[in-house]
Order: structure tokens, then C-alpha cells, then sequence
């Protein structure tokens, strides 16, 4: 079968120069689209980048993220090309706050289509609906992962290249017709719960079991954590706590809460109303684990040929130093290990095993190619 | 997990899902909703509802509605799950079934009273108490999903009734055989261009237009042909005017044209009305087409122009109908003296209007009061022998006096009781001749002309009518001629013809009057089956000074011979009239030189002595 990417070309920095540089360097190579995934920086957006990309003859794919991943390493500048070499059709979206409108129909053969690939505005509000509608448009059969593209400071910006540019509030769906095997995983536990999510704003968690959200997670947390919220700032503690959303068969949907007011809880993503959450605690070794077991139970009967890894921005903060393992844990189960590529991400998108599309936290996600 | 854990995952799902029935008014919005978090709380791999179930027969798959999470793009239940869901749903005695289908933990669950539910599951079976658990969930459903059918029926009755409310209201504006606007939108329509033209010191016009004879249409045509000629005279209006004004139909051949905004000045708006009326008559100068006949409608147009200085200190009501009596006034002045033009109102016309209005008033009881009287007047021969006589009606009604036909006839026409009268004077006729046949037996005298409007002559049982009227009284068909004129082909020639070759078919002889006074004369003679020609006194009046005259009349005659056709002069006045046609071959004679029209007693009269004359010289 013919390989799905080429070797990832590392550039220092993005600008024009460099992406002409190696651009050239993949022509050779001819490939049919090219992934760009590029470190936040001061300079982005500009409309050089972005008149390049677009001009461009061949299709690129991609988006601004916290950090990018290059041969199972992070990297906090520059940016990586990738060449993909397999056939692809792809859709945009230029607004997910307008979908409904916008998507009546997927543009391209859902039947050709083995394995898809989604790009959202991470800092977009409707990316769980946006993801439910087009999966309730593309049905259950194909493996689907995803990132949400962004930067840190939180400041929603363009951050989604597609072949009509950079943009902000986008949705790009890329459908490959190379297979590709998905693997899930976070290894947070259940450190206390169930708990009713009986209040809900969108991704505003506002009360569990009938009492202010905060005042219950308090509660829990701080007993098992040891520090109080009040001397600390919300996220250094809270960053060890996701919660857990219930699913009957898969594993826990995490939900990364972020900052605290009035006794809100703001997450990462939606939590639906009335649902079961847990408060969930962690260790390194056992999110490690859970990471590399889960690929490598994947690539059990074969070492995987290629592979692209969406990390949640969240699991780098909380390991630190040993996030490195987890990346070295993953890549070992690549024939190549240096060419795995991918990005730290604000939220992971991937299909279950019953085929629904969901945004993840605080979770891994890896796109198996062989 | 252990117990209570399960209970409050339970609890939870039951809430969760709960919460999310219901969620709109719109069905499959509401089950879209529902279905999506119900695939994700249950790791579903697909879940389906299948309603509009109570149709099926279980032979075949067709018109039941089905809602699948994710879409499918093909028949959503092959064979196996369509037979299972329909038997769960028309059995009704079971909540749920499980079966195992295409490697996937199927259930599929009765929502009662409207579908049912499947839920696909790979790898893992829903923990029994999950399943129980979800009963009462899909009794809510139920509910919800009544609930939004009822909802949309409610949604289609108001809209269906706003419709019908919309298509009432449109109706009782606008006239349904033309679509043009009806009275009722005209009146409010002319209310407001009076207020508008008071305030801005200008002047509009009303054109009220009747159509000549449009009854002689629906009644020898049908009402379906009339209808279609009316719509295409409204349409031809509507192209003579602009945007802003508006063409009405307010009675059965009546249209009215309202103008805004003519001028400022009266004079220059008298001026543009009339170019306007002018291009009213231009227009229907084309004939009208409809299947097979051509229709030449002519048109009364009366007109008047607004605001009316004299009506101003009137309420905007009395104006209104000041301004529409007048111009009516003036479309009828129109329609008794030549039709097919039109006229501005002048006061003058109102007394003529009146007395029209008295005339159709008094007619309608002319007959049952014994008011009218038939005239004979005699038609000699060459050798000076009465040979036949033509009757004249005579009026003199109670309250309006005598009144002459050229006044009554016209308008009975109009108004339709020319037939009554019609046949009135036929039966009167018959009975006469009937009279002069048994006192003088076989005689020189042959026949009474009668004079048939087109009006009547063009019902549709006219010729039956008329020869069972000779039947009645025991006369042959060749005792009673009709006169008529070139007009008797206007709306149709073919149907004339035909009729009239009945008749002569069965012995009646035409004859046609006036002959010279149309513009068509020619073409009659050619086409018409008729005995004579009736030579018009405009051409006769001083025939032996006058040399255009002695040229026409030189003229009808020849071809009167050619045609094999009979002569008769009319209006014969003087013995130097009467010695210059007699030079020529003319057959027959008619005049105040002979005799005037009179009563019946006189023609007997006349003719006795004419018989008892003849006898003597014999």
C-alpha cells in the first residue's frame, strides 16, 4: 500500500522563505496535500503566510497550535510540513457559528473516504455540536481524529490553514482513502463520584447534585489534594482534576476545567445536562501507560508505518519533564519513530468504537497509518 | 460498579435523556435532538425511529417515515429489522425486543401510539436494568413525539386557514372572471384618488365603459365565451393604462377605468382624457378571438373627470357617486345615439339619461298594460297593388305618452325585452294576417314583414319559436317575412346564416332592410339567403334630381338582378320620386306617397277596397 505521509520537514520559523524552502524541498516528492502545523507565534496571522498558502498549487492542511510534535519531541517554535501522499477530498466550513447553513451535505464520496481527518477552531464555542452534525451527516463507518487548533493566550484568532487560507471559527474535513486505526486514551481515575450535572451553561458547569459546582468539587478536591483553592491559583490544582463524563461503553469523556467564578466551573468542551460526571485524579505513570498501551495495542500485530499524534496541551502541563515519555512511549510503536508528527492541541477529536465523533481533554489521540 | 453507583448511573440517564425529549416543537427536530444524546450517553453505534407505521401491510416497505442517527443514505431497515419492528409495533404487547443483527446488539422498543425505537450497540449488550429503565423514558418520548404531530397539524390548520383568509379577502376585492378589481376595491380606490386630488389641486378621470350588445353574445355564445371575452377586455384595458391606475369590473359587461393624476389644468386633462379614450376604442379595434369566433366588441365609454367642482362641501360619498352617475350619464347618451364611442358628461345629458331610465322603467309593463300597437304600412307593386305590408310597433305608454321606436327600441335592445316584444308583435302579426286571409281570402296581398332585432333573432330558439308561432295560427311559412339588418351578422356571421337558411328552408323569406345604410353591404347580399333588398330612403329622398342617388340606386338594382334578389324602395314621399324609380326594375314600393303606417283596421280597410278594385277592372 502505498505510504499515507511523507518525512515531516522541520522549519524554525514560519514565514515565506521557509515555507518555500521546504515546499520545494517536497515537490519531489509530489505529494497530494501537505499538513502544516505551525507554533503560535507573534507574527500569525499574516497575510503573506496566508496568501502563500493559499496560491499554493497543492492543497495545505493544518493550523496554529501551543506546540508542535516532531519525531516524538515538542517543540515550542517553528512549524513542521508533512507531505500526504494518499488520495484525498476534503470540505470547509467557513463558519461553525453558521453550520447548519453551511453543511447541508458532505461535498466529498463518504464511500472512497477509509479514515477522516477533522481541524476546528479550538477556541470555538459549538465544537461538540458542530462534531454531532457531522457525524449525524457522515455516519458511523469511518475512523475519524481531529484537533482543535489555537493559541493559549486564548485569544480566538485564524487558526485552521485550509486551501482558502487561515481561518477563525473554521471546521476542515479531510477525508484520506488510506485507512487508519484510532487510538484514545488519557488514564485519568475516578477519584470521587458519580455526581449529577443538574446546571449546566453550555460548558459552564454550575451546579452538582443540586449545590453550586465549585462548592462540591472543592470539597472533594481539596481533601485529596491537600491545597485549598484560595491560596492558589484555580488551574494548578484544578489541572489534576478533570472531570469525568459517563459513557455507557467507552471510556470516561474527560473535561478539563479551567477557571472558577461564582462558584462556575468553566471546562473545555461541553457537558451535557443531567449527565453523570466524575471528579477524576492522576498519576504520570498510569496517563503514560494508558497512552502507550493504548497504541500498542493497536500496532499489536504490526509496527505501525506512520502516525500523527494529537496531545492534549493539558497533559504536557501536568507532566512536565516525564510528557516526554509519554510522547517516546507512543512513538515506539512506529517502524520510524523520528517521523512521528503531530501537535500539543486545545482538545482532541476522535471516533469511538461505536463510531460517534467526540471532543476529548486531556486526552492523546493517535492516528495509526500503515 | 456497584450497586448504588449503577442506581444513579440509572437515575442519571434516565434524567439526562428525559431532559432531552421534548426539546422542540418541530418532530424531527425534537427527535434529531433526542437521538443525538442518546447515541452518545449509550455508545450507541446508530439508533433509528420508524413512524407513519399504520399503513404498512408487512408486504412491502413504503410510506413510513424514518429517522436515522447518523443519516443513511439507503433503506435504513433491510427485510429482517423492518418485519421485526413492524410486528413489535402492530402486536403492541411487548415494550421492547433484542435481537442480535449484523453483529450488532440490536433493541428495538415500542414508543406507544406512534413508532418505534431502535438502538444499535457494537461489542457490548445493555445491562438489563439499563433497558428496564429506559421504558418509562420511551412512554415520555411518546408523549412528546403526539405531542409535536398534534403541534403540526395545529401549524397546517392556521396556515391553511390564513390562506383561505388571505384568498377571501383577495376575492371580495378582486373579480373573479377578470381578475381585475371588483366595485367594492374601485370605490375605495376612487374615494382616495378624490382626497388625493383635492389636496394636490389636480385632476383625474373615471371612464365608465358598458359593451355594445355583450348580451347577444353570452346569449347565442354561452356564458363560458362571454366569460372569456370579458377577461380579454379587461386585459386590453389594463394595457391602455399605467401602473398606478386601475381597471375594475363593477357589473356583469361593466368596466370602469380610473385615472390618477391626469393634469392640473382641466383643460389639458380634458385634453389627455380624451387621447385616453381614444386609445380605449383603438385598442378593441382588433377583433377578439375565442376558439373559432371573432367577436367585434365595441364599447360605450362615458367620461368624467374628478374632482367635481360642484360636488366640493360633499362628503367624499355623495362625490363618488355624483362622479359615477355622471359618467355613467354620458355612457349612456353614448350607447343610444351610435354606440361604439364615447363622450365627456355635460348637463345636457343628464335629462337624456333620465328619460332612458324612464323608458326601460316603462317598458317592462308596456306589454301586460296594452300599451303598444302595431302599424301597418302597405308595399305596392308596380302595377300599384298592395302586395304585403310592413309592421311598425307603436307606443304609447300611460306615463311617458307616445314614444317613439328610435327612442324605445334601443334601448329594449339594451335591456333584453326586444324578445317580448318581440314576439309580441309576431304573434300580433300572425293574427292580422290571419284576419286579411279569412275576409279576403286569395288575393294579391302575400305577406306582413315583421322587423327582428338581432337581439332576438340571435336566441337561441328563435327559428323553432317563430315558425311554431305561424303553426299557432294556422299560416304558411311564406305569410310572415322578416325584416332585418345588415347588424343581424355583428357577433357572428356563420350562426346567422345558418339559422336563416333554416328558415328559408322552410319557406320564410328575409328581407333586408335599410340596405345601403352599413358599411358592409356588399358582403350581405353575397352571403345572406334573402328574397329582397329593401333600397334605404336616404338614397331614394329626391332620387329623380339627385345624380349620386340615381347611381346607387341604378346600382343596388342591378345587383339585386344579378342576385336574383326583389326591389323594394323605401320611403318613397313623391310622385317624382315614385315616376323615376318606376322606370326602372324596381318590384316593389313603400311610402308616405302611398300610404302612412296605421293601424290594422286601416290595412283591411285598404286592402278591401284594393280587392274590390280589382275586381271592378277584372
Amino acid at each position: 500500500m502505498q505510504k499515507h505521509f511523507g518525512s515531516p520537514i522541520y522549519l524554525d520559523e514560519l514565514n515565506v522563505k521557509n515555507l518555500q524552502s521546504a515546499f520545494d524541498e517536497l515537490k519531489d516528492h509530489k505529494p497530494n496535500a501537505i499538513f502544516l502545523l505551525a507554533v503560535d507565534q507573534t507574527s500569525i496571522p499574516n497575510s503573506e503566510i496566508d496568501t502563500f498558502l493559499k496560491d499554493y498549487p497543492v492543497p495545505v492542511f493544518g493550523g496554529i497550535n501551543p506546540s508542535i510534535i516532531v519525531g516524538a519531541e515538542v517543540k515550542k517554535q517553528g512549524a513542521i510540513a508533512v507531505p500526504i501522499f494518499s488520495s484525498i477530498e476534503y470540505q470547509i466550513i467557513e463558519d461553525m457559528q453558521d453550520l447548519s447553513s453551511e453543511l447541508h451535505t458532505i461535498d466529498f464520496d463518504v464511500e472512497k473516504a477509509e479514515s477522516l481527518m477533522i481541524f476546528v477552531d479550538g477556541l470555538n464555542s459549538r465544537i461538540d455540536d458542530s462534531l454531532n452534525e457531522v457525524f449525524h451527516l457522515l455516519g458511523n463507518q469511518i475512523p475519524t481524529i481531529g484537533a482543535g487548533f489555537g493559541s493559549l493566550s486564548f485569544e480566538q484568532k485564524c487558526s485552521v490553514f485550509t486551501p482558502k487560507g487561515c481561518l477563525k471559527n473554521a471546521m476542515l474535513l479531510i477525508a484520506f482513502t488510506h485507512p487508519c486505526e484510532v487510538s484514545i486514551a488519557h488514564g485519568w481515575e475516578i477519584l470521587d463520584g458519580p455526581f449529577l450535572a443538574n446546571e449546566i451553561d453550555a460548558n459552564v458547569l454550575l451546579g452538582l447534585n443540586f449545590q453550586p459546582a465549585m462548592d462540591t468539587y472543592k470539597e472533594v478536591v481539596e481533601v485529596w489534594d491537600g491545597r485549598k483553592f484560595s491560596d492558589h491559583d484555580f488551574f494548578d490544582i484544578a489541572q489534576n482534576h478533570p472531570f469525568g463524563i459517563d459513557r455507557l461503553d467507552d471510556d470516561l469523556l474527560v473535561r478539563d476545567p479551567l477557571t472558577e467564578q461564582d462558584g462556575n466551573i468553566t471546562c473545555v468542551g461541553k457537558i451535557p445536562h443531567n449527565t453523570m460526571v466524575y471528579i477524576l485524579k492522576g498519576e504520570a505513570e498510569k496517563l503514560i501507560h494508558a497512552t502507550t498501551e493504548a497504541v500498542r495495542e493497536k500496532c499489536s500485530t504490526n509496527k505501525a508505518n506512520s502516525g500523527i499524534v494529537f496531545d492534549c496541551v493539558s497533559r504536557e502541563l501536568y507532566l512536565k519533564e516525564r510528557f516526554s515519555d509519554e510522547l517516546l512511549g507512543i512513538a515506539s510503536s512506529f517502524n520510524k519513530p523520528h517521523e512521528l508528527f503531530g501537535a500539543l492541541v486545545m482538545g482532541e477529536i476522535a471516533s469511538s468504537a461505536n463510531g460517534a465523533i467526540s471532543l476529548h481533554n486531556k486526552t492523546a489521540v493517535v492516528g495509526i497509518y500503515q | 460498579m456497584n450497586n448504588i453507583n449503577q442506581t444513579l448511573q440509572i437515575i442519571s440517564i434516565q434524567h439526562e435523556l428525559s431532559m432531552h425529549i421534548g426539546l422542540d416543537l418541530h418532530l424531527e427536530t425534537m427527535l434529531e435532538k433526542f437521538m443525538g444524546r442518546l447515541i452518545q450517553r449509550l455508545s450507541l453505534h446508530s439508533g433509528i425511529i420508524a413512524y407513519n407505521l399504520d399503513s404498512q401491510n408487512g408486504q412491502s416497505q413504503s410510506r413510513y417515515t424514518c429517522l436515522s442517527y447518523p443519516e443513511c443514505t439507503s433503506n435504513c431497515l433491510d427485510d429482517e429489522l423492518y418485519t421485526e419492528m413492524l410486528s413489535l409495533y402492530q402486536q403492541n404487547d411487548l415494550n421492547y425486543k433484542y435481537l442480535f443483527h449484523e453483529n450488532c446488539h440490536t433493541y428495538l422498543f415500542l414508543i406507544p401510539v406512534f413508532g418505534v425505537l431502535i438502538m444499535r450497540r457494537k461489542h457490548k449488550i445493555i445491562d438489563d436494568k439499563i433497558i428496564q429503565a429506559l421504558i418509562p423514558l420511551v412512554q415520555k418520548l411518546s408523549i412528546s413525539c403526539n405531542a409535536c404531530m398534534q403541534h403540526n397539524d395545529l401549524i397546517n390548520e392556521i396556515g391553511s386557514r390564513i390562506v383561505a383568509e388571505r384568498q377571501v379577502a383577495q376575492q371580495s376585492n378582486i373579480d373573479s372572471v377578470t381578475s381585475l378589481a371588483n366595485r367594492k376595491s374601485f370605490n375605495f380606490a376612487l374615494e382616495n384618488a378624490i382626497k388625493l386630488a383635492e389636496q394636490n389641486g389636480e385632476y383625474g378621470a373615471i371612464f365608465v365603459i358598458d359593451l355594445d350588445r355583450f348580451k347577444v353574445i353570452n346569449d347565442s355564445l354561452g356564458h363560458t365565451i362571454g366569460d372569456q371575452v370579458l377577461a380579454e377586455v379587461g386585459k386590453r384595458l389594463r394595457t391602455c393604462t399605467r401602473q398606478d391606475d386601475l381597471v375594475a369590473r363593477i357589473g356583469g359587461d361593466e368596466f370602469v377605468v380610473l385615472i390618477n393624476k391626469l393634469d392640473n389644468s382641466e383643460n389639458r386633462a380634458l385634453k389627455k382624457a380624451n387621447v385616453l379614450a381614444e386609445k380605449l376604442k383603438a385598442t378593441f379595434q382588433v377583433p377578439i378571438i375565442i376558439d373559432e369566433h371573432e367577436l367585434n366588441i365595441t364599447m360605450s365609454n362615458g367620461v368624467q373627470l374628478f374632482p367635481i367642482p360642484e360636488a366640493r362641501g360633499l362628503d367624499y360619498t355623495a362625490h363618488q357617486r355624483k362622479i359615477m352617475q355622471q359618467a355613467d350619464t354620458a355612457m349612456y347618451a353614448i350607447k343610444c345615439a351610435t354606440r361604439d364611442g364615447y363622450g365627456v358628461y355635460n348637463k345636457e345629458l343628464h335629462t337624456i339619461n333620465q328619460r332612458h331610465l324612464a323608458i326601460e322603467k316603462a317598458l317592462k309593463h308596456a306589454i301586460s298594460n296594452d300599451e303598444f300597437e302595431v302599424h301597418y304600412q302597405p308595399i305596392y307593386s308596380k302595377s300599384n297593388r298592395i302586395i304585403g305590408a310592413e309592421a311598425l310597433i307603436r307606443w304609447h305608454s300611460k306615463s311617458l305618452g307616445w314614444v317613439s321606436p328610435f327612442d324605445f327600441i334601443a334601448i329594449a335592445e339594451e335591456s333584453g325585452q326586444i324578445i317580448a316584444i318581440g314576439n309580441w308583435v309576431i304573434s300580433q302579426v300572425c293574427r292580422v294576417y290571419k284576419q286579411i286571409s279569412d275576409k279576403l281570402g286569395a288575393s294579391e296581398f302575400e305577406y306582413i314583414s315583421v322587423n327582428i332585432s338581432p337581439v332576438q333573432f340571435n336566441t337561441p330558439n328563435f327559428a323553432s319559436n317563430f315558425l311554431a308561432m305561424l303553426q299557432a295560427h294556422d299560416l304558411q311559412t311564406s305569410n310572415i317575412r322578416i325584416e332585418i339588418t345588415e347588424s343581424i351578422g355583428l357577433s357572428n356571421m356563420e350562426s346567422a346564416i345558418k339559422k336563416m337558411q333554416t328558415l328559408v328552408d322552410h319557406g320564410v323569406k328575409f328581407m333586408l332592410d335599410d340596405f345601403g345604410s352599413g358599411y358592409s353591404s356588399l358582403s350581405y347580399i353575397h352571403k345572406l339567403p334573402l328574397h329582397t333588398v329593401k333600397i334605404d330612403r336616404a338614397f331614394i329622398k329626391d332620387v329623380h334630381t339627385l345624380r349620386d342617388n340615381q347611381v346607387i340606386v341604378k346600382a343596388i338594382i342591378d345587383i339585386c338582378s344579378h342576385f336574383k334578389l326583389d326591389c323594394v324602395a323605401e320611403g318613397v314621399e313623391t310622385i317624382e320620386e315614385h315616376r323615376y324609380l318606376s322606370k326602372y326594375a324596381m318590384a316593389n314600393f313603400q311610402g308616405y306617397y302611398f300610404a302612412r303606417p296605421a293601424p290594422a283596421s286601416d290595412l283591411i280597410d285598404k286592402l278591401s277596397i284594393d280587392s274590390d278594385s280589382h275586381q271592378k277592372v277584372s
